[in-house]
């Protein structure tokens, strides 16, 4: 018997433990049973143990070049750097399949942690559920993707990790992705458990907010670091493709997004719920779509489904989730549908409509552009493909609307707003949001940017005056002065004037996009020893080129000298990397120096010989404002997400009298 | 929107507003609709084979395409100083000339497959914006997956 066996069977055992604690809280909380579901609780725990075991054996497997397991073959080798190892452990189907299951299994345990005094008619469902999605992973790692499969015999050596993954970009970018989609399963599981409990009153909905904020942040987070890897390591100068991986994971943001908002309308007015309890089941599906897409290759073709040996278990309990999930939500519909509609089209309420509306247009068409493809192949057998230019035509204009959008909705007020009211918040935004549109159509001619502009500072300036208005009323009432005016002000509405920085973060990434998309230049040009080519406010010579030969890799550089605005800044090194048993997949590595105001990009897209070197040369402004937003964004979430002192006291003393 | 719904149904005071939310509502389904199919219409590719492109080369006029085949031995010639390509690609017995302007990758050469995207122009000849080769390495994964399956030995 092998170590790796511990492994295997700690995931059968696992399987074994999930049926049992799913039967078990059920039948614990239908027959009042106590013994039961503390039973079930310590199941919940003991699998996340078994499935950390699980891992941590396929991590010891990489960590001593085990090379008589296939998956460590496929996807490490002996010169492998050690920090590249937990990239090659979610470098595969197998693997990424296992973080996934172990990460569910873990934040299960965390939730029923945490919940243990809590949601007492809820959690046994909740668990149960969470149970379901477990059990089918590791039903898929247990007989169709084993990732401790050994050979019957031991390789020397193992292929490696695919060059294009060696960065450092990729070491934490898949993980934050995957488990974007794994805590979608926790709201998920909360919807489900009120819908067949039937207790869909004010609880399901406290639950679902911080764990739907979770999974927003991490897939947030996951997603810029994908579009930071994507810039760095690809090299055609860009940040986002509209690729379909990339749109599988664009979704369950997009109606996440969707339900972060609506959930506020039932929080507050407790309508919306029907909506709301579908946007988390959808966000759901989409995950488990987007990790199976990932991982499967369907869209490329319609074919390679066939070749894939999980697709049909998805596929089923895709199905099967889609229609349970639907099922119920029709059983229970008379209970959740709204008593009656809103007061008034002009409202808080029908703001957050709008906004659900044109975020679920958004990820219609982005899916729809995304399947296209594979239901034209499947129907007609005409392969097509449908490009980004479909995807920023349509999505360009929603998302412009939105923009606009998220700065009326602050400015409305609950249940009914009047007209003048609205207008005397909005004037002063509008009037610099429209000086801000002329001004930008007469200096860049380009009347897209210009309403961008336009609608940025408008959005800008409801935001400020928003905190403005705060600041003022405080500092009136308490006498406080404006530094800790304004921090009382966001710490004791941390959700809102949060949500704000959120939406502060999301206007500076939406300038980096603009500036990126409609100002770049991109020269290709083959360089002559010392010849100097110009772009932009750039200048840059070829001096020369230089090889290195590594132990796994050969690189090809070539060294230019840069001078910007009449100075010279320095060199910068483009090179490509020849991995010794990659051969066929030639790396490059981009030269990028970065400015607030632009980025220089320089790819190498030829061998350089002491004499030439072909270079694809881009000047993207205002890249480093997506990064910066980005980091905005996340300080919002941050605020907004932050624990009340109050619940963590409590919480605190809680654990003491256990 | 079931909200809507319901009270168009009633005599509820708040039938106007909600009759204009659902206005408001509709006008945003149908823009997103209309968005979608056209845009579709506008960018979809089509991927042909090159028979497919000779024999309807005439009906192809201006309109974007992406084709696939390796190139003929001998028949690149470059234009290193402008990046200019003119080479040939076939598939079954047929071959297509292509003209590229560009960087391409750098496994690029004899007898690899490449996919390129443009227009046929009425001189037979393709103009290609986009070319990309298609990666060996993933051919190589199958073959080698196959090979560890299969042991030569023991």
């Amino acid at each position: 018997m092998a170590y790796s066996d511990i492994g295997y069977v700690s995931l059968v055992v696992a399987l074994v433990m999930s049926i049992y604690t799913g039967i078990a809280s059920i039948t614990a909380v239908r027959f009042y049973y106590a013994p039961l579901l503390l039973s079930a609780r310590n199941g919940v725990w003991i699998i996340s143990c078994l499935m950390l075991i699980a891992s941590g054996t396929l991590i010891y497997g990489f960590m001593t070049h085990d090379f008589g397991l296939r998956y460590v073959v496929l996807h490490s080798s002996v010169d492998m750097p050690w920090y590249y190892i937990s990239s090659a452990l979610w470098g595969g189907q197998e693997g990424s399949l296992l973080y996934w299951a172990t990460t569910l299994s873990v934040l299960a345990g965390v939730a029923t942690l945490r919940n243990r005094n809590r949601y007492g008619q809820l959690m046994p469902y909740v668990i149960a559920t969470i149970m379901i999605v477990i059990a089918f992973f590791l039903t898929v790692l247990i007989f169709a993707t084993n990732p401790f499969e050994r050979l019957p015999f031991s390789m020397p050596d193992g292929r490696g990790l695919n060059p294009l993954l060696r960065d450092p970009g990729m070491v934490i970018h898949p993980p934050m992705l995957l488990l974007g989609y794994v805590s979608w399963t926790i709201p998920f599981a909360f919807v489900i458990a009120a819908l067949i409990t039937g207790r869909l009153g004010t609880e399901w909905v406290r639950a679902i907010r911080r764990w739907t904020l979770l999974a927003w942040s991490i897939q947030s987070i996951g997603l810029l670091l994908g579009a930071w890897w994507a810039y760095h390591v690809l090299g055609w100068g860009g940040y986002w493709g509209w690729d379909p991986v990339e749109n599988v994971a664009f979704l369950p943001w997009i109606t996440g997004t969707a339900s972060l908002h609506s959930v506020m309308v039932v929080e507050r007015r407790g309508k919306l719920k029907v909506w709301t309890i579908s946007l988390v089941i959808l966000s759901f599906l989409l995950a488990i779509f987007g990790t199976f897409v990932v991982r499967s290759g369907i869209l490329s073709s319609v074919h390679s489904f066939a070749e894939s040996d999980i697709g049909h278990l998805f596929l089923t309990f895709f199905s099967l989730a889609l229609v349970g999930s639907l099922a119920l939500l029709l059983f229970r519909l008379p209970q959740i549908k709204d008593e009656e509609g809103f007061e008034s089209p002009i409202s808080r309420e029908s703001g957050f409509l709008f906004n659900n509306l044109l975020l679920i247009g958004i990820g219609f068409a982005t899916f729809w552009g995304t399947i296209y493809p594979i239901i034209t192949e499947a129907f007609t057998g005409d392969k097509i493909t449908v490009g980004p230019p479909f995807f920023q035509q349509v999505n360009g204009p929603l998302f412009f609307v939105l923009l606009l959008l998220m700065g009326v909705g602050p400015l409305l007020a609950w249940r009914q707003t009047s007209m003048r009211a609205l207008v005397k918040s909005m004037s002063l935004p509008l009037v610099l949001g429209f000086s801000a549109l002329i001004m930008s159509q007469l200096i860049t001619q380009k009347p897209f940017v210009a309403l961008s502009i336009g609608a940025l500072v408008f959005v800008t300036a409801t935001i400020l005056l928003e905190y403005k208005r705060g600041l003022i009323i405080r500092k009136r009432n308490t006498g406080e002065i404006y530094p800790l005016a304004l921090t009382r002000l966001v710490s004791r509405n941390k959700q809102r004037y949060g949500g704000y920085i959120v939406h502060i973060g999301i206007i500076l990434i939406a300038i980096g996009i603009i500036g990126s998309t409609a100002f770049q230049t991109n020269r290709e040009v083959n360089m002559k020893k010392g010849e100097s080519v110009a772009i932009g406010r750039y200048v840059l010579t070829y001096e020369e080129s230089f090889s290195r030969i590594d132990p796994e890799k050969e690189i090809l550089g070539s060294i230019l000298t840069i001078n910007r605005g009449g100075k010279n800044i320095g060199t910068m090194v483009p090179s490509t990397e020849f991995y010794n048993k990659f051969q066929g997949q030639p790396s490059s590595k981009i030269a990028i120096s970065t400015t607030l105001l632009d980025d220089l990009y320089i790819f190498q897209a030829s061998r350089p010989t002491d004499n030439d070197v072909t270079l694809s040369i881009f000047v993207n402004p205002l890249v480093m404002w997506i990064w910066i937003g980005g980091t905005v964004l996340i300080l919002g979430i941050l605020i907004a997400a932050w624990p009340e002192k109050r619940t963590m006291w409590t919480s605190l003393t809680q654990t003491a009298k256990i | 929107m079931q909200d809507g719904q319901q009270s168009l149904n009633e005599n509820s005071p708040v039938k106007g507003f909600n009759r204009r939310l659902i206005i408001g509502a509709f006008v945003i389904v149908l823009a997103i609709a209309y968005l979608t199919v056209n845009g579709l219409r506008d960018n979809a590719t089509y991927y042909l084979e090159i028979n497919e492109v000779l024999a309807k080369s005439s009906d192809l006029d201006e309109q974007r395409i992406r084709m696939g085949g390796k190139v003929l031995p001998g028949s690149i010639s470059i234009d290193t100083q402008n990046l200019i390509y003119d080479f040939q690609i076939h598939q079954d017995g047929q071959s297509v000339t292509v003209h590229y302007q560009g960087t391409t990758p750098d496994i690029f050469g004899d007898d690899i497959h490449v996919i390129i995207e443009g227009k046929m122009q009425d001189n037979g000849i393709f103009h290609a914006d986009i070319l990309t080769a298609q990666c060996p390495s993933k051919m190589v994964a199958r073959v080698e997956q196959t090979n560890l399956e299969k042991p030569p030995h023991k």
